[in-house]
């Protein structure tokens, strides 16, 4: 290329007219749908047999005597359980009534050390914490995966486990959380345990920690209930709960001859006799099952160690739509929209041959709930989302979608999830501590 | 060109700064996806995924100073995907993408450099369009000088070889 050439080129590329608006436009949609993938990446969650709807709510009401919060926060790797703290009341607790491990159990290979610096066990899970160094930069290394045994099996066959994907300033040093959660109570008589962590670094490091925990675990309050409440003419019986340092569960049963879908009970809380409310948990597994299922298990934040004499179960804001007008339909091969229920006023548009985009206007700013769960094809066959991300600004929440349709038939079933539909009314179940 | 503390505080992840060093390396960066891929809808999804990519990236990027070649670097790799997903899209659905080139302005020079290799291309754009020298480009790149002048040189050849034939005609 000469210098003619050159200029050529120069004056071909500079009579290209730039579309300054749609690009302005282009730029925005870019950094939106980085910001919500960064916030959706901030906890990554796996689950087994069962699967647990991730709430991010990001509660800033909760308040925390800072003398407290200054104290823990100085004890090494106590960071991440203090960040807890500001949306779990029960995490205050546990640190306050000193029920906590320490283990302090280190261990090197390929330039990693990693330390587990101590457990917050009970029967319906653990809370790990750990910290790991290493000579380089750390900030982005991923963990792979992360198994707890006992008896040289599985703890979590049924469960799910919760661990940071770490994702901040550059840095060599890491103090970080583990969440297990058991849908069975966990079984101490063994107290002898195996923590295997692996990491993506180059090597793939795993390590293999044994533990044994010595302190005795607090045994959970169970009370039975089966309280049957209805609301908007939707019956729902509360079955049980069980109380445990690291979470409170509601069991809850609906009735299946229900006309609505229930969805989400987006507002539920406990009260104790002094009506100090503890609600739930709002960052990290918020319960097993879905609405959808029949049976439902819901986690609150704990008032173990509070004692109370006796608790009120408030539920308010149960999103619902009718059954049967409680999905979308899409036909991914004619690229066209062929079912939106009349009630609901979401714009769906098909963005490639295996992505949706839904948005609506919307009241919430500070909830968010996926708006699908799950789709099936004509044959009724389960179809997988492979990702999906969600934003939610200046009003209108926005969520893409995008599912592993290779070998499904269209047209696919995309069911909701969530939907600002609610329910009239609202109850109240008394729960009786003896 | 944007002042150095601005692709800073954008590798920080500020967003209103990382807007800003995009807004100012707009011309270029719509001018070579549009010479890529030849219509203006995909050159806009382009800088679309670009900003994307950025955000998710921007803190990998090692010296501020080389911002410009950083993001054409991005912006070619999103354009290269984006022309092979095409081009697969195209072969199982046997369609035909009509009415591509109308109303594009005549890119004789751009339309040969798009024959080229993609390593190539990212190349011709980093030196001519960036105006940047050979020993920038290799440090922006990550490869030594001498890939760069030998890798220009078999890029040029290939251009003047382009153009002798098409005089032929």
């Amino acid at each position: 290329m000469n210098e003619k050439e050159y200029t050529t080129l120069k004056d071909e590329l500079d009579s290209i007219p730039v579309p300054k608006e749609a690009l302005s436009y282009a730029r925005t949609t870019g950094l939106k749908k980085g910001q919500s993938e960064r916030r959706n990446r901030k906890r990554w969650i796996e689950a087994f047999t069962i699967t647990a709807a991730l709430i991010l709510i990001f509660i800033t009401t909760i308040r925390v005597s800072p003398a407290f919060a200054q104290a823990v926060a100085k004890i090494p790797g106590f960071a991440p359980l203090v960040e807890m703290i500001a949306y779990d009341k029960g995490m205050e607790d546990i640190l306050k009534n000193d029920y906590y491990e320490e283990l302090n159990i280190t261990e090197t290979k390929n330039n990693l050390t990693f330390t587990l610096l101590g457990i917050i066990a009970d029967e319906s899970g653990m809370i790990i914490n750990y910290e790991l160094d290493a000579p380089f930069e750390i900030h982005d290394l991923d963990t792979k995966g992360v198994e707890i045994r006992q008896n040289n099996k599985d703890l979590l066959e049924a469960g799910g486990l919760t661990y940071s994907w770490p994702d901040k300033e550059p840095t060599n040093h890491i103090e970080e959380i583990i969440e297990v959660t058991s849908n069975k109570n966990i079984d101490y008589t063994n107290p002898n345990f195996e923590l295997s962590i692996t990491f993506k670094d180059k090597h793939e490091t795993t390590f293999n920690i044994p533990f044994t925990l010595q302190k005795k675990i607090a045994k959970s309050k169970y009370y039975k209930l089966d309280q049957t409440i209805e609301i908007d003419e939707q019956k729902f019986t509360v079955k049980s709960l069980r109380i445990s340092p690291l979470r409170a569960k509601l069991d809850i049963a609906i009735d299946p001859t229900n006309t609505m879908q229930i969805l989400q009970m987006k507002s539920m809380r406990l009260l104790d006799e002094k009506g100090e409310v503890w609600g739930t948990i709002t960052n990290g597994f918020s319960g097993f099952g879905r609405m959808r299922d029949a049976e439902a298990s819901l986690f609150f934040q704990s008032n173990y160690f509070r004692e109370p004499k006796s608790l009120t179960l408030q539920i308010n804001d149960i999103q619902a739509l009718p059954k049967g007008k409680d999905y979308i339909e899409v036909d991914f091969l004619k690229k066209k929209v062929l079912y939106i229920p009349d009630n609901v006023n979401v714009n769906i548009n098909i963005d490639s041959f295996n992505t949706i985009r839904a948005n609506y206007k919307t009241k919430e700013e500070d909830h968010f709930y996926q708006m699908f769960f799950q789709a099936v094809d004509a044959h009724g066959e389960a179809v997988d989302s492979n990702g999906f991300s969600h934003s939610n600004r200046d009003g209108m929440s926005e969520s893409t979608y995008t599912f592993d349709i290779s070998n499904k038939t269209n047209p696919i079933r995309i069911y909701f999830n969530s939907y600002e539909n609610y329910l009239k009314g609202s109850a109240t179940v008394n729960i009786p501590l003896e | 060109m944007v002042e150095i503390d601005i692709v800073k505080k954008a590798m920080k992840r500020n967003e209103y700064a990382l807007l800003q060093v995009l807004e100012a390396y707009e011309d270029a960066m719509y001018r070579t996806a549009f010479a890529y891929l030849k219509n203006e809808h995909d050159a806009i999804e382009a800088i679309q995924e670009t900003t994307y990519r950025c955000y998710k990236k921007i803190h990998t990027l090692k010296e501020p100073r080389y911002v410009g070649t950083w993001l054409v670097r991005i912006l070619l790799n999103v354009c290269h995907d984006m022309h092979k997903r095409k081009s697969r899209i195209e072969l199982r659905e046997t369609l035909e993408v009509e009415g591509q080139y109308y109303d594009s302005p005549k890119l004789e020079i751009v339309e040969a450099i798009s024959q080229l290799p993609h390593e190539q291309q990212q190349l011709i754009y980093l030196k001519y369009f960036q105006d940047l020298k050979n020993i920038e480009i290799a440090s922006a790149q990550n490869i030594p000088e001498g890939t760069v002048k030998s890798r220009l040189h078999t890029a040029l050849r290939k251009l003047r070889h382009y153009f002798s034939e098409r005089r032929e005609f």
